[in-house]
């Protein structure tokens, strides 16, 4: 049986790193959010969130679509079902890990 | 963790912390009815009534939505369940008021709950929330046996100031929570 720190180095790193973890929780909570909303809920500058949506899209958890109001570009993200259902896993995960990581007790092979 | 809440409780609750929206609103309300409790001239109120509600949604709102979407962006909220259920439990509070003559102000004890719910969905983001649902059956209390309009007359002008004051807390709230970002001058390539 794996210790709970094995199960936490085999975590989705698309999804598990910091930044994208941001701005996948945010986008679980509604249905679509603006660049500008992503970049000032999570911290992020323009290029970082621009990076890390680009690798998120090309995993195919969010879709990005642009429109215009009046004169100016907006720049809408939301998660695809997949993306929605991988968000909701992850969080499971770590909730999962959390308990087990707060009960375990190193075996005598690896004391 | 905490900064994961973080994110949920403001992504979720965006449109509720834009305080100053219904600042205008609220400050009106306060003002009617604390003239009609002063017994001010009432074709005045209603002219002056009119007039506030008018300017706050066609002019001073659509300027702080503005404000909002351009310093802090957008977002499409998913519906609340528990919002939608505890708006309905407000509306069956308020009809009570209105068809049945209970002692206490039912309108100012959904009031509180409503709050008490915001507070604690807040994670301690909001305490401001449980100081305002812990004021209202206070003031349900002190109203209790008096006439009705004019018991609804007090609960909405306690109403208005509190939303007065906890639309300016809100506001700082969410500047707090979504402060402004260094810039890296990087052009957005999506």
């Amino acid at each position: 049986m794996s210790s709970p720190f094995e199960e936490m180095a085999g975590l989705d790193r698309l999804i598990h790193e910091p930044a994208r973890l941001a701005i996948l929780t945010a986008l679980s909570a509604a249905k679509k959010a603006d660049f500008l909303f992503l970049q000032r809920v999570t911290g992020l500058t323009k290029g970082n969130l621009s990076t890390h949506l680009t690798k998120l899209e090309e995993g195919a958890l969010v879709e990005i679509h642009k429109e215009f109001v009046g004169k100016k570009p907006v720049t809408w993200v939301k998660l695809t079902p997949s993306g929605q259902t991988a968000i909701d896993q992850h969080w499971l995960q770590l909730q999962r890990l959390r308990e087990s990581a707060e009960h375990w007790q190193p075996s005598n092979d690896e004391a | 963790m905490q900064q994961y809440d973080r994110i949920r409780f403001v992504t979720e609750y965006f449109a509720s912390l834009q305080g100053l929206r219904l600042l205008p609103f609220w400050l009106f309300s306060a003002l009617v009815n604390a003239a009609v409790l002063l017994q001010v001239d009432s074709i005045g109120i209603i002219v002056f009534g009119l007039l506030g509600v008018v300017i706050a949604f066609f002019v001073v709102q659509p300027l702080f939505d503005r404000y909002y979407r351009e310093r802090f962006g957008s977002v499409e909220s998913k519906a609340s369940r528990a919002q939608v259920v505890l708006g309905a439990f407000l509306v069956l509070c308020i009809l009570i008021d209105l068809f049945i003559r209970l002692p206490v102000s039912m309108t100012a004890m959904g009031i509180a709950v409503f709050t008490f719910y915001l507070a604690w969905g807040s994670r301690g983001l909001l305490p401001h929330y449980a100081v305002f649902g812990a004021i209202m059956p206070v003031t349900s209390m002190l109203v209790a046996g008096v006439e009705a309009d004019i018991q609804i007359n007090v609960v909405m002008l306690v109403v208005s100031i509190l939303s007065l004051i906890s639309g300016v807390l809100d506001h700082v709230a969410l500047t707090r929570l979504m402060p402004s970002v260094k810039e890296d001058h990087y052009v957005e390539s999506i």
